[in-house]
């Protein structure tokens, strides 16, 4: 059964089109909440809520292709992850931080598994791994990251910025100690 | 920040991608957190029906409000015109029936009094006032104008403890036939009823006694509201 199919079943309320349509899509979705969230039981919990309103909605879903599903779930997904931070954090406490330039002699990040990538994303503090994850993995821009987080445009920018040294760093230090482990 | 800093990130998005991306990162327990979905799922019809039921009763508060302040807008005016109109009371469970003789106008003598009736010598019908010493003031001295059939005006004296009182001539004593209209006072406008037709009979029923009292034939058209009762004297 195509995906199309199943989008029209379970919009009439069939609940084998609806399992299957969750069971496609909830690793996915799952991973997404995880570089979000550092706590698994509460990544779950997200996915939970964002699988209910995807059914709840899916009758005032206009099919366009499995690109735009997958899109728009994912965005459910994220504004489920940023309720759940907003309430246990106050992005509004983030300040802009003074420029901070960054050492030429650093190696862009390449070469990485996506489970080390993974890995240094949910290390990240939650500010940055936030705007981290909605700019380069979801591809906002700071003005929306700025609306969707109540934080200036200005911040989110800095954030950022923080976020790349940070990970610059981590990635440094990973590299020296692969190197270190290789030359043992 | 320079266009090839940010683009070295932007190459994580494919690594991540796709089922393979990020492996070990999907549910441990994929039935058992569809049958959460599930659960909430059903549940929601539920809810929705009781948010439904009390968004309903909110309207009929709020639409009845509205309604209730018209209804009592109204009231007043209703109670108004109630009042203006005369009292009405049920009309008595006896009532005489027409008598077979031609009908005579009645005269209605003062308050405190009970008209008698009594034939003098000529043959003439008279009507007799007896004296009040004599006579029980009426318990009820209520008069009321019942509903009449459109050619007699009926009037009803409940009188339950009125005593028989034998008709006895007055002598000269004429009584003016006055509508009960004209009772309550100057300005009061004469009564359409026996201002448009002259010919009509006016009948004064007497609870209990039921007393009806002929009386002579009715005057000119000139003043069909006026009658001249002869009454002869006895005492």
């Amino acid at each position: 059964m195509n995906i199309s199919d199943q989008i029209e079943d379970a919009r009439s309320g069939n609940a084998a089109a609806q399992k299957a349509l969750f069971n496609r899509l909830a690793d996915p979705m799952m991973a997404l909440c995880c570089r979000y969230v550092k706590n698994r039981e509460d990544a779950e919990e997200i996915l939970l809520d964002g699988f209910y309103k995807v059914f709840s909605h899916l009758s005032g879903f206009r099919y366009q292709g499995e690109a735009a599903l997958y899109a728009w779930i994912k965005r459910i997904m994220v504004n489920e992850c940023l309720m759940f931070l907003r309430r246990r954090h106050s992005f509004a406490v983030l300040t802009e931080a003074g420029t901070e330039t960054v050492s030429r002699e650093e190696e862009p990040l390449a070469d990485l598994s996506a489970a080390e990538i993974f890995d240094l994303i949910v290390r990240l503090p939650v500010g940055y791994r936030t705007v981290f994850n909605l700019h380069v993995r979801e591809g906002m821009e700071h003005r929306e990251i700025a609306g969707l987080l109540g934080i200036a445009e200005g911040t989110s920018k800095s954030q950022l910025r923080k976020a790349k040294l940070l990970l610059r760093k981590m990635l440094s230090l990973k590299g020296i100690q692969y190197v270190q482990r290789k030359n043992r | 920040m320079s266009k090839e800093r940010i683009d070295e990130f932007l190459t994580w998005r494919g690594q991540l991608e796709g089922p393979d991306g990020i492996p070990g990162q999907g549910l441990d327990d994929r039935e058992a957190a569809w049958e959460r979905v599930m659960d909430r799922l059903r549940e929601d019809p539920r809810r929705r029906r009781l948010t439904g039921y009390r968004i309903a009763a909110a309207c009929l508060l709020l639409a009845l409000i509205p309604a209730a302040r018209l209804f009592q807008d109204r009231h007043p005016d209703v109670a108004a015109i109630h009042k203006t109109q005369p009292q009405r009371i049920p009309p008595p469970a006896q009532r005489l029936t027409a008598p077979p003789e031609p009908k005579r106008p009645v005269a209605r003598t003062p308050a405190g009094t009970e008209p008698t009736l009594a034939r003098t010598p000529a043959g003439r019908e008279s009507l007799k006032t007896a004296s009040p010493a004599r006579m029980r003031r009426p318990e009820a001295s209520l008069l009321a104008v019942l509903p009449a059939p459109p050619d007699t005006i009926t009037a009803a004296f409940i009188d339950p403890v009125a005593p028989k009182i034998g008709l006895k001539p007055l002598k000269n004593k004429e009584l003016r036939v006055i509508h009960l209209n004209e009772i309550e006072g100057a300005g009061t406008p004469a009564p359409a009823v026996t201002a448009t037709r002259p010919g009509r009979r006016i009948n004064i029923l007497f609870q209990p006694s039921l007393h009806e009292i002929a009386l002579p034939p009715p005057p000119s058209s000139e003043n069909p509201a006026l009658l001249k009762v002869k009454l002869s004297s006895s005492n």
